[in-house]
């Protein structure tokens, strides 16, 4: 098992309290899930790679005011034969009350996935609770969360330069010490089915806390006001949100989203050789366009635009401020844009083009239906001329346009418990790369999962 | 769109049958309404809502002509038959809605067909939306719910 001893005794405690749970709670839903992910990509070279999953999970019964949950999984690749996660385990309660308010109280206690309400900068398990509190026309939610205790292959949360060294020392078997919170409230009736989202998050780096004598060179925190410069080695990164958002229908079918959040917070920088805490000034903002109409082989169109802040003197993605506020938008969690080129948000702007449609929706065989293809083409640039997540940039290039993907993919669902999907996606670098790194990229890749 | 206005048609055709077309329907009218607002939904009430939807039954039948007519039909449809008043499952509900409606499942339905997967197929089909539990015990009103998305899915399958 890759966990060591605390994931063992995690494991062990969870495993006890599972089965008191079995025996009091009466009715148990359960099942799994096995999955497999074959990929082919090509970017200069040619790299194999195949993912096989099996989870299984369990519940007391969602019809009741108090349910428990519990996921794990098995993950078998060519490079990590085994690992074993615990993705799921929370108590959960809904009470509803006819007369008081709020009209529904909720509590999440355990691990559960912890989120922004646009999925798009911080979307990862945290172990902590959550507080629900539902009132005829508004929704107050309060979340609090510690991310250091989850499996460091699992965990997405990446954000310093120590969190990247962390991942290639060996010793290191828990992801990035970091405590999340979150309030946000939600009036989702506002006027004519429009909903208005605001939330306040931050996240604290608690590395420091952790460290010892046997903690590793690379993963040691460079005091404030070091004058030596070692570029492979960072500080901590302290970062909070504030965000704003409304959706609703514009007409029939066809749906919008908007939304802004301002970023601030402190990174570690060397500046005037010396290192010290800068303020972080950034934002990101996005709109979307959604369509969908089931009369028309449930066809859906989406048109996405997200930008997020960078800094031109930026000479690193992570803790690369050199100059002044460090003005790159820094999210919470790794969530990849695309299917080839997968910048992390973060001085870097798209728009973004989808569609999917089910053209055998009504054919006379059932069972291919299902058989959805879908369309997604983006077009990626950098908001300045600093760094951004991936490599492969050519430093002397003041070019803002990266280059262009289009991706295909088609899924199949023959039956309601076997699912199949093939993607294909080619991505065309600009002369902003190194010219060793301009060549056409592009990835295949298959999935299959079977479910019972 | 047209499908479901018809499967939803058909569902208020019934029970609007039931209230006005005879006075015979007062007893159906009446049965509808004991079963609605049962906690739990029994063997007999299922085999009432089902066979007398599917038309297997005529709508002035008793709930106790009803489950002897599942009885006899158990063999054909597979169908485990519990005594009259015991409460049913979802699952067990779920099994009785499928091989009556000759809904197909999944593979691990044809494997093992039964209430557990059963459930789970209603539920991919969005019959059942809510607490798919193929172990919880069922009331009447979801039971009356689940039966008029049953009709609502056929009818947009022919």
């Amino acid at each position: 098992m890759d966990g060591g001893p605390v994931m063992k005794k995690i494991v062990i405690l969870s495993a006890i309290l599972l089965f008191l749970i079995f025996v009091t709670a009466g009715a148990v839903d359960f099942g799994g899930i096995i999955s497999n992910e074959t990929a082919l990509t090509v970017d200069g070279s040619a790299d194999f790679s195949q993912e096989n999953t099996a989870k299984v999970w369990f519940n007391t019964g969602t019809e009741h005011p108090l349910v428990f949950y519990f996921g794990g999984s098995y993950t078998f690749n060519l490079d990590r034969p085994y690992l074993f996660d615990v993705y799921d385990l929370r108590l959960e309660g809904t009470f509803k009350r006819s007369s008081e308010l709020p009209s529904v109280f909720g509590f999440t206690l355990g691990r559960y996935a912890f989120n922004d309400f646009t999925y798009t900068f911080m979307n990862n398990n945290v172990d902590g609770f959550k507080l629900n509190f539902t009132y005829p026309y508004a929704a107050v939610r309060i979340d609090v969360g510690f991310t250091g205790l989850q499996l460091k292959p699992v965990s997405t949360v990446l954000i310093s330069k120590l969190d990247y060294n962390d991942q290639s020392i060996d010793a290191v078997i828990l992801g990035s010490k970091r405590i999340v919170g979150k309030l946000e409230t939600s009036f989702p009736n506002l006027f004519q089915r429009q909903k208005l989202s605001l939330a306040l998050l931050f996240q604290e780096d608690l590395r420091q806390l952790f460290e010892n004598d046997n903690t590793n060179t690379l993963s040691r925190v460079i005091p404030e006001g070091e004058t030596q410069y070692t570029p492979e080695r960072g500080g901590l990164v302290d970062t909070q949100y504030a965000m704003l958002g409304m959706s609703g229908p514009i007409v029939q079918a066809l749906y919008y989203n908007v939304y802004g959040c301002l970023n601030t917070g402190r990174v570690l920088s060397y500046i005037d050789g010396a290192y010290t805490y800068t303020p972080v000034l950034a934002f990101l903002a996005g709109a979307e366009l959604r369509y969908y109409n089931s009369a028309i082989l449930y066809t859906r169109a989406m048109l996405q635009f997200i930008y997020t802040s960078g800094d031109a003197d930026s000479t690193t993605f992570t803790e690369g401020n050199t100059a002044g506020k460090a003005n790159t938008f820094i999210p919470i969690s790794v969530i990849p844009m695309g299917l080839v080129f997968t910048p992390v948000l973060g001085n870097i702007f798209f728009p973004h083009v989808s569609y999917s449609l089910r053209p055998f929706a009504h054919a006379p065989a059932g069972i291919i239906r299902s058989i959805q293809p879908q369309l997604d083409a983006y077009v990626f640039f950098r908001s300045t001329a600093g760094a951004v997540s991936e490599g492969g940039i050519d430093p002397n290039s003041d070019s803002l346009y990266l280059g262009s993907e289009v991706d295909i993919a088609i899924r199949f669902r023959p039956f309601s418990d076997l699912g199949m999907a093939v993607s294909a996606g080619g991505f065309i670098p600009s002369g902003a790369f190194l010219t060793d790194e301009r060549s056409f990229r592009f990835l295949v890749k298959l999935t299959a999962n079977l479910s019972w | 769109m047209r499908s479901k206005r018809i499967g939803f048609l058909g569902v208020w055709f019934f029970l609007v049958s039931l209230i006005f077309i005879s006075p015979l329907f007062a007893q159906s009218n009446e049965v509808l309404d004991s079963i609605i607002g049962k906690e739990t939904l029994s063997m007999q009430d299922a085999a009432y809502l089902v066979l007398t939807a599917a038309g297997k039954l005529p709508e002035t039948a008793s709930p106790a002509e009803a489950f002897s007519a599942m009885e006899e039909l158990k063999g054909k449809w597979k169908i485990r038959i519990q005594s009259a008043d015991k409460p049913l499952t979802l699952g067990q509900y779920s099994y009785i809605l499928m091989r009556v409606f000759s809904i197909p499942g999944g593979i691990f339905y044809h494997i093992f067909p039964g209430p557990r997967y059963a459930a789970r197929e209603l539920a991919f089909l969005g019959i059942i939306k809510r607490h798919p539990s193929p172990y919880r015990k069922l009331s009447g009103s979801d039971a009356l719910l689940y039966l008029g998305n049953t009709l609502e899915w056929t009818a947009g399958r022919s």
